[in-house]
């Protein structure tokens, strides 16, 4: 979305194309995000918009003529011609068009088929889902004030031609249904960090209760455990930086602002590099008990809680106890069905993620030639990195016109 | 420090660090050229083969910490622990390890060092002896239950003489022929 | 067959044949053929190990046959000899230079399988659920799979839902239970019994606790362990868990219809007659 901003405010015309109905990807999920410990939306300096609160990428990807944005849209097809590219561009119909909705609200009244994913979604437009149909839903289309509702759309398809693509497809968190010790996907208190952060997020399902998804019952006592899929040479090799912070960041949350409610991280290494170093030092100061080790066995009890023991390698001991939620830093892996795209367009991968087409320069946003990569796509990485990386695609776009 | 032939001797008081240079630094190399010994520096000693290990609990040395002895050079303990004669072999350390290190194979290794030098558990010489002397770590006594079976009472196609010639002439031989 | 079924689990033996014969599995005893050692071998003596397996390898590839086994021991000693003999140049000659001397030689080219896989594979579970004629009434029966038909996965090559499958197929139901991956304790016998005994008691207790009234092993070893080791954990612990211990290919052979005594049904330590009565039709 950076990328798009800044392309269309140096007067570029950019077609963003978003497989989701709604904008924002992962960043969505992550309730407060590192390192400003806010909605991530807001951390970006450009406050002089007019016409907005806080969030300035709110009305600049609907106001911004520059800008065309394609939701619920995917990539079908790529002729590779660089500099004139043709894409093919297969999009889910246009229920509601988001340039009229104003969020009245009217036809989430008459009709479970609408529903906002939520109040920060890009764009600021309610959806319909075809397959919650009811009779509410075409009284919501007759009624809708700005006529906003179409429920006759249809798919489309479109090739559109274009010089430069940005590739911004960001990561997939693995889902460790594999790795049978953990029991994750058997058991419904065993989630990952993303999905506790959506537990956490007073606009979630719980508006923000810390509470087991199997019963509802308040939570007592979190274990996190990190590495689970990353350091892995049996799933990813590689480290997936962000997970050491993100964990610690979810931990001073539950610590500082969940009453009575502790955590424990187990861990084999503590990355919580650069400045992130300070979301270690407030946990530890906050009570977050540390256990450098593993986890031996995960036992659901049919009371809701789970036993755990671990063994901590510090002490040289074996330990049990009972938690109410085990939350896996899982690894974060590259976009589901990438591999196809990257064959078609030639990008070289590391790990499966879109890496340099030169390996041996430094300049780690060129993918190809008029092939651009930034933010997660190209590997874990942090919000503000992705956006000036996102500013460094910009560059190089601009600098390949003069 | 105190010895414990002496009744009376300097009390026990401070312990000497361990000298790095009394290490066998070649210890590591022996077991990475053993079979399946080669990822045995990859180690970055998670402890999660101690974590999955069903039995270690009452082990001195913990499996990873066994593999940092490895890593270290400390030849010695290592092979005479009674750890590594206590693993169940039952791979669940192996498993799991995310860094693809064979701990149970190379504690198989181990084992077959110390039996170099003859430091073999008692009963685990005695089943050496069996396969040299009979063959077979199980020999038929029950001839009658078979025949109720309709088995034949020795166990058709099983061979002792092919075994025994091997074992005479290899290791085994020589451990149940008394030992080094 | 191994050397510990036949000597301690005639049964077993029996068993696989009659459900061979039922099934239409042509099962030959390889002659020649000895015992494989047990990791305990392994562990002392790798370079004999691996003759003594090689040369069973190389037995069975003379006549042109797989090797079937019901023995986890065998299993994993003849399955992890091979995969080291495929991957291992260096040692591969040496064990062929030995091999040569009897007139033999390893070349890798026949399979390594156990007795279930095979059932599972070349039968298949419709088969085996089409010959059924007393199924069992779902009584609960927890499964113990044994470490060396289950690791290491690149060697063994076997998933687990394979046994769970046959044992559904038989009419039983499955019982799950936390402990399912853990190892017997057979092979630490010999160097820590109390350790061994041990291990038998939380495995038996696991089970009866998550509700099995049976338990089924596929290994002599582990048969050992959970069925005649009950007597050892009355006097180690004093405790009393009457958990019946069947071999897979008795629970299938009395669904089959197989007569009992056939099958050696009473020779089972722990008695397992009481299973007859879960039989229906």
């Amino acid at each position: 979305m950076t990328a798009a901003v800044e392309l269309a405010d140096s007067g570029i015309k950019t077609v963003l194309v978003e497989r989701s109905l709604t904008m924002g990807g992962n960043a969505l999920d992550l309730y407060k995000a590192f390192p400003t410990d806010d909605c991530f939306y807001c951390f970006e300096g450009n406050r002089w918009r007019p016409g907005i609160r806080k969030c300035f990428y709110r009305s600049v990807m609907i106001d911004q003529p520059n800008i065309d944005v394609r939701t619920g849209s995917e990539v079908v097809d790529v002729s590779r011609k660089p500099g004139e590219f043709r894409v093919r561009i297969s999009a889910s119909p246009k229920y509601v068009e988001p340039k009229k909705c104003t969020m009245c609200g009217l036809c989430m009244d008459l009709s479970r088929a609408f529903y906002l994913v939520s109040p920060q979604c890009q764009p600021q437009a309610v959806l319909y889902d075809p397959q919650k149909a009811d009779d509410g839903a075409g009284r919501a289309e007759k009624e809708c004030p700005t006529k906003a509702i179409n429920l006759e759309a249809e798919p489309t398809e479109e090739t559109i031609r274009v010089s430069d693509i940005v590739i911004a497809t960001g990561y997939h968190e693995m889902k460790p249904i594999d790795m049978v010790e953990y029991e994750y996907g058997k058991t419904p208190n065993v989630v990952t960090q993303l999905e506790l952060a959506q537990m956490l997020d007073p606009n979630g399902k719980s508006s923000g209760a810390l509470i087991r998804p199997s019963d509802g019952v308040q939570v007592r006592h979190v274990m996190m455990v990190q590495c689970v899929g990353s350091r892995d040479e049996r799933y990813h090799p590689y480290c997936s930086k962000v997970c050491c912070v993100f964990a610690l960041k979810h931990a001073n949350i539950i610590m500082h602002e969940r009453e009575g409610t502790n955590v424990s991280v187990v861990y084999m290494d503590m990355r919580t590099y650069d400045r992130h170093e300070r979301y270690y030092r407030e946990s530890r100061q906050a009570g977050v008990e540390f256990i450098r080790g593993r986890v031996t066995r995960v036992e659901p009890q049919k009371n809701g809680a789970i036993d755990i023991t671990v063994y901590d390698s510090l002490l040289d001991k074996y330990f049990k106890s009972s938690v109410d939620l085990l939350v896996l830093s899982s690894a974060l892996e590259p976009q589901v069905d990438m591999t196809g795209l990257m064959e078609r367009l030639g990008l070289s991968s590391a790990n499966g993620f879109v890496t340099a087409a030169d390996q041996l320069s430094e300049n780690e946003v060129i993918a190809g030639d008029h092939l651009y990569v930034c933010g997660a796509a190209a590997g874990p990485a942090e919000v503000p990195e992705s956006a000036t990386q996102a500013r460094a695609v910009v560059s190089m776009i601009l600098q390949s016109r003069t | 420090m105190a010895e414990a032939k002496q009744v009376t001797g300097p009390p026990v008081t401070i312990i000497e660090p361990i000298d790095m240079s009394q290490l066998d630094s070649k210890f590591r190399d022996e077991i990475r050229s053993m079979p399946n010994g080669e990822e045995l520096a990859a180690c970055f000693a998670c402890s999660t083969c101690t974590a999955a290990c069903p039995i270690a609990n009452q082990w001195n040395y913990k499996p990873h910490q066994l593999i940092r002895m490895i890593l270290l050079g400390m030849r010695s303990e290592v092979l005479s622990s009674k750890e590594i004669w206590e693993c169940l072999t039952c791979f669940q350390c192996q498993e799991r390890c995310p860094q693809k290190v064979r701990i149970t194979d190379i504690f198989f290794d181990c084992k077959n060092l110390a039996a170099e030098e003859g430091k073999v558990p008692e009963k685990i010489l005695a089943l050496a002896k069996e396969l040299v002397d009979k063959g077979q770590l199980y020999v038929v006594t029950a001839e009658w239950e078979r025949e109720d079976l309709g088995l034949e009472p020795a166990v058709p196609g099983l061979s002792t003489d092919g075994i025994k010639q091997i074992l005479r002439g290899t290791r085994t031989g020589r451990l149940a022929g008394g030992g080094t | 067959m191994g050397c510990s079924v036949p000597a301690n689990y005639p049964n077993y033996e029996a068993a696989v044949m009659k459900v061979g014969e039922a099934l239409g599995m042509e099962f030959e005893y390889m002659t020649d053929v000895s015992c494989c050692g047990s990791p305990n071998l392994r562990s002392i003596d790798y370079f004999g190990w691996l003759v003594v397996n090689g040369r069973t390898l190389a037995i069975a590839e003379k006549n042109g046959h797989d090797i079937v086994t019901p023995c986890n021991g065998c299993f994993g000693s003849l399955k992890d000899v091979q995969h080291h003999l495929k991957h291992d140049e260096k040692d591969r000659l040496r064990v062929n230079k030995e091999l040569k001397k009897m007139g033999l030689e390893f070349k890798g080219t026949i399979k390594v399988r156990h007795i279930v896989e095979a059932l599972y594979t070349d039968i298949g579970i419709e088969e085996i659920q089409r010959k059924i004629t007393r199924p069992l009434d779902g009584v609960g029966v927890s499964i113990h799979y044994g470490c060396h038909l289950l690791r290491p996965t690149d060697v063994t090559e076997f998933k687990p839902e394979m046994l769970d499958e046959l044992v559904r197929a038989t009419g039983a139901r499955v019982v799950e239970y936390p402990l399912w991956k853990q190892c017997c304790g057979a092979t630490v016998l010999p160097a820590n019994e109390p350790l061994a005994i041990r291990l038998a008691r939380d495995k038996i207790r696991s089970m009866k606790e998550a509700g099995a009234e049976y338990a089924t092993v596929v290994c002599p070893a582990c048969g050992n362990q959970l069925d005649l080791q009950q007597i050892g954990l009355k006097d180690s612990y004093g405790e009393v868990y009457d958990l019946p211990v069947l071999l897979y290919p008795q629970m299938l052979a009395l669904a089959l219809g197989i007569n009992e005594d056939a099958i050696g049904l009473r020779m089972n330590r722990v008695p397992a007659d009481s299973m007859l009565a879960h039989l229906k039709g």
